[in-house]
């Protein structure tokens, strides 16, 4: 389950985004959220009821 | 720091630490929505996201109190009672006394602040008001619900608890954006 956060390569923390695609967050922490993997974090979290969280993501 | 969802924040150790501990409520949140996990573990996950969610309503508030208020404005006045002089003992368990009691001005120092008292602190300088008091209370009450020992009954953590939190984060996230 644990899983190191994402960094890119000079080793700056990235932060999730509206656009960040759901294989990205699936290959990172080993889930797989029963959906396509080119959907959108932001769109998932809508779809699945968190539209607040969101909102709350940068697009 | 590359993206941030908090790009209003110019401290930037503050802005990530709100991006870091945002990036966890997301990372927990795609494990309370998989199949790996039963609902006591999904539970769990969303209490943890309500706490880190609390989280960052407290440091967005606190921003505010660290930059809009000073020293004396954090200053509390309490009466105090010194100097007592039993004048009369009716019995045992009730006096009749004199003394001095003077108002007394106690300054509360800024890193120790809850998010009871910031809100206490922004809604005496007009700063936050109902409805957003209300809701952010609601939420510190959930939080708060970690305290498991004196709860009278296992509490499970839903979706609809997760979303409300959000919703109040989502709206102190747009108040505090709009006040600096």
């Amino acid at each position: 389950m644990t899983k190191n956060r994402t960094k890119t390569n000079s080793g700056q923390f990235t932060a999730k985004r509206f656009d960040t695609k759901i294989s990205t967050i699936e290959k990172q922490y080993g889930v797989d959220l029963g959906v396509r993997g080119d959907m959108k974090l932001g769109t998932y979290l809508e779809e699945k009821g968190y539209p607040s969280l969101s909102k709350m993501l940068k697009k | 720091m590359t993206g941030s969802n908090f790009p209003f924040i110019e401290d930037s150790i503050l802005r990530q630490n709100l991006d870091e501990s945002f990036d966890h409520i997301v990372i927990l949140l795609s494990f309370s929505e998989s199949a790996t996990y039963n609902d006591a573990a999904k539970s769990s996950f969303r209490k943890t996201m309500i706490i880190y969610t609390a989280s960052i309503i407290e440091a967005l508030l606190f921003h505010i109190v660290d930059t809009e208020l000073n020293e004396k404005d954090l200053a509390v006045s309490s009466w105090e009672f010194t100097n007592k002089k039993v004048l009369y003992e009716v019995d045992g368990a009730h006096q009749v006394v004199a003394g001095d009691f003077k108002i007394k001005v106690t300054e509360i120092k800024k890193d120790k602040l809850n998010l009871q008292q910031i809100c206490d602190l922004l809604k005496e300088k007009n700063i936050l008001t109902e409805p957003l008091l209300g809701k952010i209370h609601e939420i510190r009450e959930l939080r708060n619900s970690q305290h498991i020992g004196s709860t009278r009954k296992v509490r499970a953590f839903s979706r609809k608890d997760l979303e409300n939190a959000f919703s109040v984060a989502s709206d102190v996230k747009s108040f505090v954006k709009a006040k600096i």
